[in-house]
């Protein structure tokens, strides 16, 4: 216990010697940690979104006018029997009036100059594994008695492309941010070696081992990123919740993750990566 | 406890020791002169490691230097208790902090180091100063806190380079007194100076060194081996 606080006291004592350098290094890792999250919470929320849309993945199976209720479930049958469909439903043509009476609200009366013939054919509702998806259609568009296949991989697919990409820029970004805190805790923790080199020395001749002496300068960037993260954490904690209210007022029909899970995903990753970056920096000089 | 068989250390085309061989036993209390450049320095760093041997075997407190692993350094030197010529005392920190150094590297609680400081500090006589720093001390008053660095872990052996060097005569001998005291507890001294006037008033055993070669190892003896000397090279 004592030499823990003997290491803390030693890391503090380092930190307070270039006090004015160390304030600038805060500063400059919590603007790139800051960055970083309006990034990462982006990729995120594009993340959820695509979650959202494919668990709802849908293929409509249209038949044929010709086909009756038996024939459609029969065709639901060999649908459900095949790889990646997690459900099948047969809509009657009834219910397909009912739902765009419904659809259509108070315009229904549009459908009265149908005069009780009812134009709609049987059609199934399958559940897919997105991964499945086009492998399901494909299928469902060679069985007899179906008339068409509609899916929503034109949805799916551009979102899945904008989320790739938001990854990718996430995770450059994410690197970046990383190595501009290692560079920055390195360069600090190494003036602070620079500034103690006679020091160093006497504890080394005095029996210190090299664990020992490196201790000090590898909480000294420890702190130096928990400070930085504290910071960009701060910053997000007053401002973060009533700028994430604004976007979801104005993206009402998004499926938004909520502030709670996301603000909670970002503190865990601006406080790894502020320690995590650090930690190595102040290992490499350390070790150079 | 310490044996230096053959040794010779090089530092490019300059030779600092030459094929120097001395034996000292456990509690012995033995003096290394030699003029300026005669090698005492560098003898007393290859004890400690802070220089390697060019050739020959060097042994302190039954561990053989030339196998001893770069990790086990810090054990040595926690063994020993070393007086500097510069004191090596760090300026920014308080003598408490100069002093603790030495029993916080060994892993020591901090208990101990509470109840063990003030005792060393009483024995080098500068108990009121444990929160002054080093340059509000006299040279004097450095030497002894550079001396109670190097006793507070209880060595068994003690090296002292040049420990009265710039020191006036009273304060000169107030440190070899506390050296001398520490002898008698039992610990292995070696003291390297040009203070001839305290190795020849002490009458104790001589290792003289000239131009890195060991010249003359008196069981007993003064400065310049003029007083009552008895040759114990090659013991």
């Amino acid at each position: 216990m004592s030499q823990i606080l003997f290491f803390l006291r030693e890391a503090l004592r380092s930190l307070r010697l270039h006090a004015a350098a160390n304030v600038i290094s805060v500063v400059c890792i919590s603007l790139a940690l800051i960055s970083l999250s309006f990034i990462v919470g982006t990729w995120s929320n594009l993340e959820h979104i695509l979650d959202s849309l494919r668990t709802e993945a849908e293929i409509v199976v249209y038949l044929r006018e010709d086909i009756s209720h038996d024939g459609a479930r029969d065709v639901s049958e060999v649908m459900a029997s095949h790889d990646g469909v997690l459900n099948t439903r047969v809509v009657t043509p009834d219910e397909t009036v009912t739902r765009i009476e419904n659809l259509l609200g108070i315009e229904f009366d549009i459908l009265d100059m149908l005069d009780g013939y009812n134009p709609f054919t049987y059609s199934i509702e399958v559940g897919v594994d997105p991964v499945h998806a086009a492998g399901v259609a494909s299928f469902a568009a060679e069985l007899r008695g179906v008339d068409g296949v509609r899916d929503n991989e034109q949805i799916l697919e551009p979102l899945a492309r904008i989320t790739t990409a938001a990854r990718w820029i996430g995770g450059v970004l994410t690197l970046a941010v990383g190595a501009v805190s290692v560079v920055l805790v390195s360069h600090i923790v190494r003036l602070g070696i620079a500034a103690r080199s006679e020091e160093i020395e006497t504890l080394r001749l005095l029996g210190a081992s090299e664990g020992f002496v490196a201790i000090p300068f590898i909480l000294e960037g420890a702190l130096l990123g928990a400070l930085g993260s504290a910071f960009c954490l701060a910053l997000l904690t007053a401002a973060g919740p009533s700028i994430y209210q604004l976007i979801q007022s104005a993206l009402p029909f998004m499926p938004l993750l909520p502030a709670g899970v996301l603000f909670g995903q970002l503190a865990t990753l601006i406080v790894g990566i502020g320690v995590g970056a650090g930690i190595f920096g102040s290992l490499v000089s350390v070790r150079s | 406890m310490i044996v230096l068989s053959h040794v010779t250390k090089r530092y490019g085309s300059t030779v600092a020791l030459h094929d120097v061989t001395v034996h000292i036993r456990e509690g012995e209390f033995a003096f290394l002169v030699g003029p300026s450049g005669a090698g005492k320095s560098t003898f007393i760093r290859l004890l400690h490691m802070e220089e390697l041997p060019t050739e020959g075997t060097l042994m302190v407190g039954g561990m053989n230097l030339n196998r001893l692993p770069r990790r086990q350094i810090p054990r040595l030197r926690r063994n020993l208790g070393v007086v500097f010529q510069d004191f090596k005392l760090l300026p920014s920190r308080t003598i408490y902090d100069n002093v603790a150094f030495a029993l916080e590297v060994t892993g020591a609680p901090g208990a101990y180091i509470q109840r063990r400081f003030p005792a060393v500090l009483d024995m080098v006589g500068l108990g009121e100063k444990a929160a002054s720093y080093p340059e509000n001390l006299s040279g004097g008053e450095q030497q002894r806190v550079s001396l109670a660095r190097a006793i507070v872990n209880a060595p068994k052996v003690i090296l002292a380079d040049e420990p009265t060097g710039n020191l006036d005569r009273d304060t000169s001998w107030e440190i070899m007194n506390l050296l001398l005291d520490l002898h008698k507890r039992g610990a292995t001294v070696l003291v390297a100076t040009h203070d001839w006037p305290i190795v020849d008033a002490l009458n104790r055993r001589v290792i003289e060194l000239r131009n890195g070669q060991l010249v003359r190892d008196d069981a007993r003896g003064g400065y310049r081996g003029d007083v009552e000397s008895t040759q114990a090279i090659g013991r």
